[in-house]
């Protein structure tokens, strides 16, 4: 359960990032820098934490940063696959 | 701010080591993304057998001594005495031993399964395993060339990854903050193509960092190992061997009879001793001895590293442990610290999120360099003026188009005719592991041959069709095992075996998307490309960019 936890937070966490990125795709405006670089970072900070209490310090750190790294990779492409499917 | 003229320096040593070593780091990176499921792999692939159900954890004294009694070179080289019920675990003990061979010379080896027959008597076999799993994990290390020549050109291919990746990050800095996360898909290709080829270099960079370390290290490790014992350890290197092998070393026999532990017992005395250790495996030793012995493979949660090379060792008579120094927990700090190195290499800690993560970020891996390829072709690509005529692309993009087109291509739909034959093919060939080598390298070949016989861009719909039609055969030919049970194939009932249909079959619906999508840009985009086919018709229609995953 703490698993699940574990990476609904980290992936919420990077939902986040994305969204305060003005590079962002997915919403029409981004969300405010700061509080929302702030929100993301927390979360992530709470999923680091849920990690480390399944697992230990070291593989929860690097569980937590491949998974945000394989978030903050597609959430770029899955903007462009669906700015792709509406031009379509 | 870093003067323009480093900026230009870096950029030329990214692209040429990228350009140089794209081709060999695709391959490494698709084959090791699906390195991921080696083991799923390796039980898709299983046909069925005895099983381990078929002689329960009771009953396996008497079968370890049938064996033991009748085959002495497994009581002296280790019988193993499978606890999950995998499919790749042929029966409940499976052991191997030397082939024929002159003392001290290299050898190959056999390998044998065991059961007990309903009458109690044992039933042994010779059955090579399938080493499908094993060959893709070939492919990924050495991208097929032959040892030792293979290692040495990873390493090399691995250290100028290093390089790129360094002169790549130095080429965006000025850029980095600006650009982070952006992918603009639009009229200027170059653009999207950069931006394509950089959010994943730059949001991956700590996996890339330590793939290339590690990538490096781990296939120059012999003469890594040869240039310490020159330059640090004098000769002395052995001792250090020697302290290395030693936890993994079986006490000798004494010659003295000793009654054996039931392995269910052993089971309970481990997990009375070492509570959090998860046992996959028993390796039992000079069975009947009063020194036997047994290993028990497995994982230690929560470390990096956790499975590798990891066990503790029991007497076999007793159930007192031995040594346990493998264990992730009780490993000394250089032996942590080089397991941790493997483990972040080979993804081997936590479990699916992990594994399912290091799988999106090999193939991520794989887009970063197939993507470099495209960027370098667009960044060359001669621009018609509008009304004039179709200007001569230039030939060395002709020529890296299709051999990118080739040799990417090539390589996915050699894994999965490859992973495919292993259910068409056995029972019907002599020497199934051979013919997967046959398969892939037919297929590799053939690809790069009609890439550059039919250009890029109609060779990139083929191949992708083919890469379709090859990776849907996968969970076709599962269904075909289930609906014709005569063609002699089978299908597993395994979340782990259908997870390799249902995989295989997503993969194969984006195949023939990014297919559909390159045959609509090859025919109606715009015309100044080498992705195009059409000639120079005297169209000035202007045409909507229709960027594609193949152009």
């Amino acid at each position: 359960m703490l698993v699940f936890a574990a990476l609904a937070l980290t992936i919420a966490g990077c939902v986040y990032l994305y969204l305060a990125s003005p590079n962002q795709k997915w919403l029409v405006q981004a969300l405010p820098g700061r509080p929302a670089l702030v929100a993301g970072g927390l979360l992530l900070a709470a999923g680091l934490a849920a990690w480390i209490t399944v697992l230990r310090p070291l593989a929860g750190f690097f569980v937590t940063l491949h998974v945000a790294m394989v978030c903050l990779f597609a959430f770029p492409y899955i903007a462009a696959l669906r700015g792709k499917g509406r031009r379509n | 701010m870093i003067r323009a003229d480093i900026i230009k320096l870096y950029k030329t040593v990214h692209t040429w080591t990228g350009i140089t070593c794209g081709f060999a780091l695709f391959i490494a990176f698709y084959a090791g993304a699906l390195t991921m499921f080696q083991e799923p792999i390796a039980r898709w692939a299983s046909p069925p057998a005895v099983g381990v159900a078929a002689v329960p954890l009771d009953d396996a004294p008497r079968l370890l001594e049938l064996v033991a009694a009748a085959h002495p070179e497994a009581r002296e080289e280790g019988i193993k005495l499978h606890l999950r019920g995998y499919e790749n675990e042929p029966a409940r003990v499976t052991w191997e031993e030397d082939e024929s061979h002159e003392a001290g010379q290299p050898h190959g080896h056999v390998h044998w399964w065991a059961t007990l027959k309903p009458d109690g008597s044992l039933l042994a076999k010779q059955e090579e395993p399938s080493e499908l799993a094993e060959f893709i994990n070939t492919i990924h290390m050495r991208i097929g060339i032959p040892e030792p020549w293979g290692s040495y050109f990873m390493g090399v291919v691995s250290l100028l990854y290093g390089v790129a990746l360094i002169a790549g990050v130095i080429v965006l800095l000025p850029s980095l903050v600006k650009d982070f996360l952006a992918l603009r898909v639009g009229r200027n290709l170059k653009r999207m193509w950069l931006d394509a080829h950089n959010v994943v270099g730059i949001t991956a960079l700590p996996f890339h960092i330590a793939m290339a370390i590690t990538a490096t290290a781990l296939s120059l490790s012999h003469e890594l190992w040869s240039l310490q014992e020159a330059v640090i350890f004098g000769g002395k290197q052995a001792i250090l061997d020697e302290r290395d092998n030693e936890p993994f070393r079986a006490p000798k026999p004494i010659g003295e009879a000793g009654a054996m532990m039931a392995p269910s017992q052993l089971l309970q005395r481990l997990k009375a001793q070492v509570p959090d250790f998860e046992p996959k495996v028993m390796i039992f030793k000079n069975i009947g001895d009063k020194a036997a012995s047994v290993r028990v493979a497995g994982a230690e949660r929560g470390y990096v590293g956790d499975t590798h090379l990891g066990g503790v060792m029991l007497s076999a008579v007793t159930g007192e442990l031995l040594k346990d120094s493998t264990r992730p927990s009780r490993q000394d700090p250089d032996r942590r610290a080089s397991e941790t190195f493997y483990g972040l290499h080979s993804g081997q800690y936590e479990g699916a999120t992990i594994t399912w993560a290091y799988f999106f970020l090999g193939f991520s891996g794989a887009w970063l360099f197939y993507s470099g390829n495209l960027l370098w072709i667009e960044t060359r690509r001669k621009k018609a003026c509008k009304g004039g005529e179709l200007p001569e692309q230039r030939r060395d993009t002709y020529w890296l188009g299709a051999g990118t087109v080739g040799v990417c291509l090539g390589c996915v739909a050699g894994l999965s005719l490859t992973i495919v034959a292993a259910k068409w093919l056995y029972g019907r060939v002599d020497d199934l592991n051979h013919w997967h080598e046959y398969i892939y390298y037919a297929v590799f070949f053939g690809s790069v041959v009609w890439a550059f016989a039919w250009g890029a861009a109609r060779s990139a719909v083929h191949l992708l069709w083919l890469c379709a039609a090859a990776t849907m055969a996968i969970p076709l030919t599962t269904l075909l095992a289930v609906l014709f049970p005569a063609l002699g194939m089978w299908a597993h009932g395994s979340a782990a075996t259908i997870g390799v249909d249902v995989v295989a079959f997503i993969g194969a619906l984006c195949f023939a998307w990014m297919a559909v999508a390159t045959t609509r840009r090859i025919r109606n985009g715009p015309t100044d490309s080498i992705w195009s086919i059409r000639k120079a018709d005297g169209d000035t229609v202007p045409h909507k960019p229709a960027a594609t995953p193949a152009e």
